[in-house]
């Protein structure tokens, strides 16, 4: 067993992988309910509307690709 | 032959602007034939004295409501009841003693093609005029004659039809009309139309458990993450989905078991447990494929923890949703 060094940039791309896979779960509940709802099946566990969370999860993905790729590189 | 003795049960009737409810009532005089009870928390006066009004005080529950006013007008002694309250599953049982007595139609969403032409109907029939009201089973043949010619898919059935109707100058509001059929002899059924409509939508545009199934993994992926951050709020919520969708699918399977529902051919052990068991052989399924592709995923205690807990809460749906399910000899065929 090969003892396990934290890395900060281990954080930043777990974290982007995942807000990018709520934003395609967002994607795939709107694909099929086309009327769309204001909640979101994760609005249970996010409680924020649905646009907003789409939005932040993009936005915020983005932003943790960008750390990750930065604190890679050290 | 004479037309038979009415009585419409509207519970909100009186919450109704004085122009939608008389909007309402002038579909209803040109839709029925003769003497009309109209059993409401409205109390008014009619010119051709086609209806008669009974008032009953509203009452805080609409179930009670409802109950109030089945026991009045079977004391009417009228030959059918119709309302247009959705009879949905909360107030699932009080009513199911009356339908016994044969002279109630019923207005539950019993199956997808019921409320589907309930849908259309609600949406072509009455419009604006009367929206509380979420079910009926007043089917329109106008809307069927156009509806019929064209393909439509079920997943934007409704965004579809309006249009399609909109675009054959079909007002919503005016559509139902007496004996509008070409073939003026012979009137269609309900099931008929119902069936008219379904052989021209395709079938298999949308797969309908697609969402549960994505819900229920969407669930599970939020367990495991939660469960993995240490936070027991996901485990919480999962559980009382679980106790939630189960309890929400007894009183369903009851309802469709008295009214010969949706599933009514269906119910054979083999596709009854195939159908329960389908999300659960997939979520293993993804889990197996997601511990053998990545190295995190499959070693820890909190992939069994969560791994045990849907096994456990599967087989306890499996088993009691069996055991509720068959135990009592609810599903003898009952038509109204």
């Amino acid at each position: 067993m090969s003892k396990r060094v934290f890395k900060l940039s281990t954080v930043f791309e777990a974290l982007w992988i995942y807000l990018i896979f709520i934003w395609v779960y967002i994607g795939i509940e709107n694909l099929l309910y086309p009327a769309a709802v204001a909640n979101t099946n994760l609005s249970v566990y996010v409680p924020i509307p649905q646009n907003l969370l789409a939005v932040a999860s993009f936005a915020l993905s983005f932003v943790f690709f960008i750390l990750w790729k930065t604190y890679d590189k050290q | 032959m004479a037309s038979p003795r009415l009585a419409l049960l509207l519970p909100g009737l009186g919450l109704l602007s004085e122009q939608n409810r008389n909007a309402f009532l002038e579909k209803q005089r040109a839709n029925f034939e003769g003497e009309i009870f109209i059993i409401s928390d409205f109390s008014g006066h009619d010119k051709n004295n086609r209806f008669t009004f009974i008032k009953i005080s509203p009452a805080a529950k609409p179930e009670d409501f409802l109950k109030q006013g089945f026991s009045a007008a079977l004391t009417l002694d009228v030959e059918k009841i119709i309302t247009f309250e959705n009879l949905s599953t909360r107030n699932a049982t009080w009513f199911l003693p009356y339908l016994g007595m044969g002279n109630v139609i019923e207005s539950t969403k019993r199956n997808f093609k019921e409320m589907l032409v309930s849908e259309v109907v609600n949406l072509v029939s009455f419009g604006n005029s009367y929206n509380v009201f979420s079910m009926n089973r007043i089917f329109t043949p106008e809307a069927v004659e156009v509806l019929a010619g064209y393909e439509l898919s079920r997943r934007s059935f409704l965004t579809e039809s309006i249009n399609l109707l909109n675009s054959h100058g079909i007002r919503t509001t005016e559509i139902i009309k007496k004996n509008t059929v070409k073939n003026k002899s012979r009137r269609l059924t309900t099931s008929e139309l119902a069936a008219v409509i379904m052989r021209n939508t395709k079938q298999n545009s949308v797969f309908y458990g697609g969402i549960s199934l994505l819900t229920y993994i969407a669930n599970v992926v939020m367990l495991y993450v939660g469960l993995s951050l240490g936070m027991i709020y996901p485990l919480a919520v999962f559980f009382s989905s679980e106790l939630a969708g189960l309890s929400n699918f007894i009183v369903n399977e009851k309802i469709n078991f008295k009214n010969r529902g949706f599933l009514n051919s269906a119910y054979k052990f083999g596709k009854f447990n195939a159908f329960l068991m389908v999300p659960v052989v997939l979520e293993i399924l993804l889990l197996g494929v997601l511990s053998r592709y990545s190295k995190g995923i499959g070693t820890g205690t909190f992939f069994a923890i969560s791994l045990i807990s849907i096994i456990a809460v599967s087989i306890l749906s499996f088993v009691l949703i069996n055991r509720f399910v068959w135990a009592k000899r609810t599903n003898t065929k009952v038509y109204i």
